[in-house]
């Protein structure tokens, strides 16, 4: 494949720890580990797009050289949330050793604040069973999801954002090896869109780049507003307007071309009603219809006749 | 004196208003003393057409239906023995097991089990009729026979034999009143027949202009009822308003869902909202619980409720549109297929989660695709379409 066809969040993946950018003491910290050969169960915590998976690949690709995909499992816990897939799949890949070498394979699971309770407790013991032939890099947005025998038996190490000068490094190398021209203010823009996350960086400097070869502040803005999940506030300020149908319509379209469930919704409803700018009262009685509403969202068998019935509670809120 | 539709009984196999190569594929299995299955709606001529073949070539029929069905005792009596035995008058013999369908499932279970063990260990040719042979309940009967459809009978056949009625009769006639009955009756020869001895009893055809169009009359029934529950308050008015409605509750609540705001407005919106989203909870109560009391208080609900969450009686005229929900979910489920496919091929080479990969990476694809840059993933031309759009 040629360079220039590739998605540059591949691309451009750190594949040693001298490349990872920012997070220096923990870098710092893991390398020590992998050199010495002895490793404990990690858990990487933090945001998303910060580098947490980036970071278990570089280990894996650190420790066994151009070997590693034969001793690295990834899994995804959103996808593959079921206790099955650490009776299984985990299990199998964890009961035998590593090919090449005496050092421990690794396991990534990704995403495991998403992984059921029962799957924890089944995670729990498969860890201590499986410690001579298999390291666990656990990664999560919320250690406080995982249970603490599993916090406990780990390694932790919590991701901040990343700071603006990382940021810009980060810019800059993919700049020059892109030959593109990018602004100070699209650099600052960059940052303030990303709020540390370096994939979102990655994509719109990509996303830009199809448009020209150069970058500005604007560009950087059109990418981000073409992206950004959109319009909920947008929903509930027509509901409040008492302009229903339009309101619903809207909904309906954002569920579907989201893919979003009445539960989804409901819960990205609750936050964004706190961030309208409305009179305090107001939107205290929005929380509360939304909580009824998704009450009954449990209860009832249509999502959608729940959510246009608050939709229609909200229209008795104007002024 | 005879109801015409048996009067005019076709007196000849080739008389009937069978489609040919039906009857050429029934011919073969009765020659071959086999095992044949014949469907096809009502009055499209199943069982005349055993009837006049058995005539036509001197068999003894024996035949048997769904009256008679009721335990393998009573099956092997009436045509256990018949099934393989020659007649005593060394008469041919052909077999008719008229409507399949009616036959109950639980109590006539012995029945079909013990015709099913007799199935091709017969003797003569056995033919049965039903109307829907695709039921679970017939699988193992429709295993053994050779299935056979008989189509709906052409309008234009039926306007044949109607007129053959009306000359016979001596009931003159209009060819446009012919056709008119011919086409309401969708195919059945018998109930053409019926009707047109109905329509013809004052000495000429007179057809009323009632069930014109199928179709239009029972939309003009939900929409009667929505009219009711919308515009008035009168509890007399909207009891009972759902009842001959061929909708059931879920449908009712579609329409009702779509049209509640050209109606109301304000308190009353919120009003029939909060109705809807309280029999929506029943719905699942019914559902979860399994009782189906609770049906009662969904359409006490759905006619009462959505009436008095008004304060007056509405006046004027709105259009009730159908509730186009349903098909949005369905293109869009199609929509999403696409998506999905793309997920699956590409979100683990980004070492990311199908959702994850739907929120972080798909909405910077797609603008690359809208700009005609898209990097080389290995997607199906389709596939970068769906991106573009």
């Amino acid at each position: 494949m040629e360079d220039s066809l590739k998605i540059w969040t591949e691309k451009y993946r750190p594949n040693k720890f001298s490349e990872v950018y920012g997070h220096k003491e923990i870098v710092k910290k893991v390398k020590a580990f992998v050199e010495k050969g002895n490793m404990p169960h990690l858990l990487l915590a933090g945001p998303a797009g910060i580098g947490k998976t980036t970071l278990s690949l570089v280990i894996a690709k650190e420790l066994f050289g151009d070997n590693w995909r034969s001793n690295f499992l990834e899994t995804n816990a959103s996808d593959e949330r079921g206790i099955d897939v650490i009776r299984n799949k985990i299990k199998d890949f964890a009961r035998t050793k590593a090919v090449d070498t005496n050092l421990p394979k690794i396991i990534y699971l990704d995403e495991c604040d998403s992984l059921t309770k029962e799957a924890q407790q089944a995670l729990r013991r498969t860890m201590e069973t499986y410690s001579g032939t298999a390291r666990f890099v656990l990664s999560c947005n919320y250690s406080s999801k995982l249970i603490d025998p599993i916090q406990s038996r780990c390694a932790v190490f919590r991701f901040k954002p990343l700071l603006q000068e990382d940021i810009a490094e980060l810019v800059n190398s993919i700049a020059s090896a892109e030959n593109l021209k990018v602004s100070d203010d699209a650099k600052e823009a960059l940052f303030e869109i990303s709020g540390g996350d370096v994939r979102r960086v990655v994509n719109t400097m990509q996303s830009c780049s199809v448009v020209g070869d150069s970058i500005d502040r604007e560009a950087v803005y059109e990418v981000n507003n073409f992206v950004k999940p959109k319009e909920l506030d947008v929903v509930l300020l027509m509901a409040i307007d008492g302009k229903f149908e339009e309101s619903r319509e809207k909904l309906l379209k954002i569920m579907l071309s989201h893919g979003l469930s009445g539960m989804d919704i409901i819960k990205q409803i609750q936050a964004e009603i706190l961030r309208l700018d409305l009179d305090g009262e107001v939107k205290l009685k929005m929380i509360e219809k939304c909580g009824e509403t998704e009450f009954r969202l449990v209860e009832g068998s249509d999502e959608f006749i729940q959510l246009e019935a608050m939709l229609a509670s909200f229209g008795l809120f104007k002024k | 004196m005879k109801p015409w539709c048996e009067k005019y009984k076709a007196d000849s196999v080739t008389d009937l208003a069978v489609d040919p190569s039906s009857l050429k594929k029934l011919m073969a299995v009765i020659d071959a003393k086999g095992v044949a299955l014949i469907h096809g709606p009502t009055g499209s001529g199943k069982t005349s057409t055993i009837e006049m073949i058995a005539k036509e070539n001197d068999f003894e029929l024996v035949e048997m239906n769904a009256s008679d069905f009721r335990d393998s005792e009573n099956v092997r009596r009436v045509i256990g023995g018949s099934l393989q035995q020659q007649s005593l008058f060394e008469r041919k013999k052909l077999i008719l097991i008229d409507e399949l369908n009616g036959i109950s499932g639980r109590e006539d279970r012995g029945g079909l089990l013990f015709l099913n063990k007799l199935l091709g260990k017969n003797k003569f040719p056995v033919i049965m009729t039903a109307e829907d042979p695709f039921t679970k309940k017939l699988a193992a009967t429709r295993k053994k026979s050779k299935v056979i459809e008989f189509s709906p009978v052409e309008t234009e056949r039926i306007v044949t034999v109607l007129k053959k009625v009306c000359e016979g009769e001596n009931v003159p006639y209009e060819e446009e009143d012919l056709k008119t009955i011919a086409r309401r009756v969708g195919g059945d020869i018998r109930g053409a027949i019926n009707d047109l001895q109905v329509h013809s009893i004052l000495g000429k055809i007179e057809l009323s202009e009632e069930s014109e169009d199928n179709e239009r009359e029972k939309e003009g029934t939900i929409l009667d009822a929505l009219r009711l529950v919308f515009k008035s308050r009168k509890w007399e008015n909207v009891s009972g308003v759902y009842d001959n409605l061929k909708e059931d509750h879920k449908e009712i609540m579609l329409w009702l869902e779509q049209n509640i705001p050209s109606e109301y407005g304000d308190e009353e919106l919120y009003n029939a909202y909060m109705t809807l989203s309280k029999v929506d909870i029943f719905n699942r109560r019914i559902m979860r619980w399994q009782h189906w009391r609770y049906l009662a208080y969904v359409y006490n609900l759905l006619s009462y409720g959505i009436a008095f969450s008004k304060k007056e009686n509405k006046k004027g005229f709105v259009p009730y549109k159908r509730s186009d929900r349903p098909l949005k979910i369905w293109m869009n489920n199609m929509k999403t297929m696409k998506r999905k496919s793309i997920c699956d091929k590409l979100a683990s080479s980004m070492h990311s989660s199908k959702k994850g990969f739907v929120k972080k990476h798909l909405p910077y694809l797609k603008l690359m695709a809208k700009n005609g840059r898209l990097p080389d993933l290995g997607l199906s031309p389709e596939e970068v379409e769906w991106l573009r759009k």
